[in-house]
């Protein structure tokens, strides 16, 4: 677009500090802009901070104008009964929420424009406090108060931050790098600061009324969740329709706060929840029950929304069932679990224990087998008695275990069945020298097991092939199982 | 807690309690249902060291206890036996708690370390004790059917 190739060239200029030609080409902006179409502002605008004007066209615009007008005759006016025979879409007063819906979403990008705007002016004085204070229209306030003063103790700012925050604030001024404002630009700050509140008072009127209206706008929805969130939640979405084309999981996130301040503790806040927040049937949930409430409630609404984009029930009995489902199922998880019942002991037996097999049960029982060398000592020989610890026969007897003639008592632990399977595979393994040999190679092979192994080389011939013939019938295999006595 | 276990008012109905169970132990108490140093275990009395010795007044309430736990495998019956006196020469009821059991008309001798392989004639007053003695007995009893 042509603007928007003209506004990047004019970021350009700003740079080099040409002013003159910046006005102009600004001049020239917004004529183009309220020529084109009327109150498109999603436009990038330009950088040129001199001139609050420039930057925050809003309030001058038509559109803006009429909407607000329209919207205090209509909160003048009260409430009033709809037409019933006429279609949504046709009613006027429709057309008028669905344009302020745009509007309340325009008024929040014109703020953030204007709190950039404020923000870049008031770096100079005190570069610490956007990092502190986030909010735009707090930032405005807490701008607005503190002006060119120096000395933080000098000013209140009771009632617009919280007590924390305010401490914070007063000992970073104390310590800022800041210095006063020129009193032209100090001006045009305090400007902006008045502009940004009156634009939050005027998206505060627009809310109301929309609130006030919403249930003639979205009746289940509002049975739901409340005629004051609705109204936030349409308006955050950009209509009715918008909002009823959003999946569930993002109606739970609008209107979510973002950041915490670094250092305060981020254990109370409440994770992923947006307006949905301040319902009621939110508030009335257990803490423990809040985040599946929370789902539950933006489901349901979404639900809700769409019902009401299509008007298809304008009485909002829909919205009742609805919220008939979420109480009973908030009650039923909030039922305590059934009482236990006291079971009797089964009978005796009757169900044979469920034995368990294989490799780690038998390591398991290996530590509790009985060894070799118990064995020795359980058996005696025949007609041969057996020595005993106290001798003559008193004390333990010690069987076999001393008799095989060595006179030692000592029996090796011998391998276990398990080791032995194990030892058998390493070996197979051949960490020995393998085919390609030289003429100076010799068949001794150095293996960790055995030492020294003598290995066949015509061994590995026969490997290679071992994988298709059977071991079942195989020359080469050895036995399966050996017992050992 | 003797309200809690049915009563067996006289020597037929306990013959009749005795035959009727095919497959579960009969267990039955001989006793008094009023004698509270033995049987009963009122709590009032266990803070008073009553003549009688207040060790020994909580079998009832350990049979009570005990019988929806076991009842898979064994039922509790409760006898007066000043009001049904016709056992009380053959089984020799002197003791203020005697527990015999049944199976399929067979009384059952067990092995308890007392030398009498009869009948329990003291108050046990552990539950875990009482239920580990029922299980041995039926154990011991399955392989013979």
């Amino acid at each position: 677009m042509a603007t928007l190739a003209d506004s990047f060239l004019a970021d350009l200029d700003e740079l080099s500090d040409n002013e003159a030609d910046v006005l102009d080409e600004e001049n020239n902006d917004v004529a183009n802009m309220e020529e084109d179409i009327d109150g498109d502002l999603a436009d990038i605008e330009t950088l040129n901070y001199d001139d609050l004007d420039s930057v925050s066209k809003l309030q001058k615009s038509q559109r803006y104008i009429d909407i607000m007008q329209k919207v205090e005759d209509a909160l003048e006016k009260g409430s009033h009964i709809s037409n019933q025979g006429m279609v949504l879409e046709d009613d006027p007063e429709y057309q008028l929420i669905v344009d302020c819906n745009g509007l309340s979403v325009d008024i929040e990008n014109e703020i953030v424009i204007i709190h950039n705007f404020i923000r870049d002016k008031y770096r100079l004085k005190f570069p610490e406090l956007e990092s502190l204070v986030h909010h735009p229209i707090d930032y405005a306030r807490v701008v607005k108060k503190i002006g060119n003063e120096m000395d933080l103790t000098l000013v209140d700012l009771e009632g617009l931050l919280p007590s924390a925050i305010i401490m914070v604030v007063s000992v970073t001024a104390s310590t800022t790098s800041g210095k006063p404002l020129p009193e032209d630009v100090l001006q045009k700050t305090v400007d902006a600061c008045d502009r940004a509140l009156a634009l939050d008072t005027a998206k505060k009127k627009v809310l109301d009324f929309v609130e006030s209206r919403m249930g003639y706008i979205a009746p289940n929805l509002s049975t739901i969740v409340g005629s004051a969130v609705a109204a936030k939640l349409m308006g955050t979405a950009g209509g009715l329709s918008a909002l009823a084309k959003m999946p569930a999981c993002n109606v739970q996130l609008l209107g979510a706060k973002k950041k915490t301040l670094a250092g305060f503790s981020t254990a109370t806040s409440q994770f992923r929840v947006g307006y949905i927040e301040q319902t009621e049937i939110f508030q009335t949930t257990p803490p423990a029950l809040r985040s599946r409430a929370c789902r539950l409630l933006a489901s349901k609404a979404t639900l809700a929304a769409r019902i009401d984009s299509t008007r298809g029930d304008p009485l909002g009995n829909a919205g009742k069932t609805l919220k008939e489902e979420i109480h009973k199922k908030i009650e039923k998880w909030q039922e305590p679990p059934p009482a236990k019942q006291p079971k009797p002991l089964p009978v005796p037996d009757s169900e044979p224990k469920k034995k368990r097999g294989g490799r780690r049960l038998r390591k398991m029982k290996e530590r509790y087998a009985i060894t070799d060398m118990r064995k020795l000592a359980n058996r005696m020989q025949f007609g041969v008695p057996e020595e005993s610890s106290l001798g003559d026969g008193l004390g333990e007897g010690y069987g076999m275990l001393g008799q095989a003639g060595s006179g030692k008592l000592r029996v090796s632990i011998g391998q276990s069945k398990l080791a032995a399977k194990v030892a058998k595979k390493f070996k197979e393994k051949n960490y020995g020298s393998s085919g390609a040999t030289s003429g100076l190679t010799s068949s001794l092979a150095f293996t960790p097991v055995q030492g020294i192994e003598l290995t066949n080389p015509q061994a590995h011939a026969h490997q290679l092939g071992s994988g298709t013939q059977s071991t079942y019938f195989s020359e080469t295999g050895t036995f399966s199982k050996i017992k050992r006595t | 807690m003797s309200y809690l276990l049915p009563h067996l008012h006289s020597g037929w109905a306990v013959d009749q309690a005795i035959l009727a169970e095919e497959e579960r132990l009969v267990v039955i108490r001989f006793g008094h249902d009023w004698d509270e140093t033995y049987t009963c275990g009122f709590r009032i009395l266990t803070d008073m060291k009553s003549p009688g010795g207040n060790r020994e007044y909580r079998m009832d309430e350990v049979l009570a206890s005990v019988a929806e736990t076991i009842k898979n495998f064994a039922v509790i019956y409760l006898v007066d036996i000043t009001e049904v006196p016709d056992f009380n020469t053959t089984y020799e009821l002197y003791d203020p708690s005697t527990v015999m059991f049944f199976f399929r008309n067979k009384h059952i001798m067990i092995d308890l370390g007392t030398g009498n392989n009869n009948k329990i004639n003291w108050a046990l007053k552990d539950k875990q004790e009482f239920i580990d003695i029922v299980e041995t007995v039926y154990r011991g009893l399955k392989g013979t059917f």
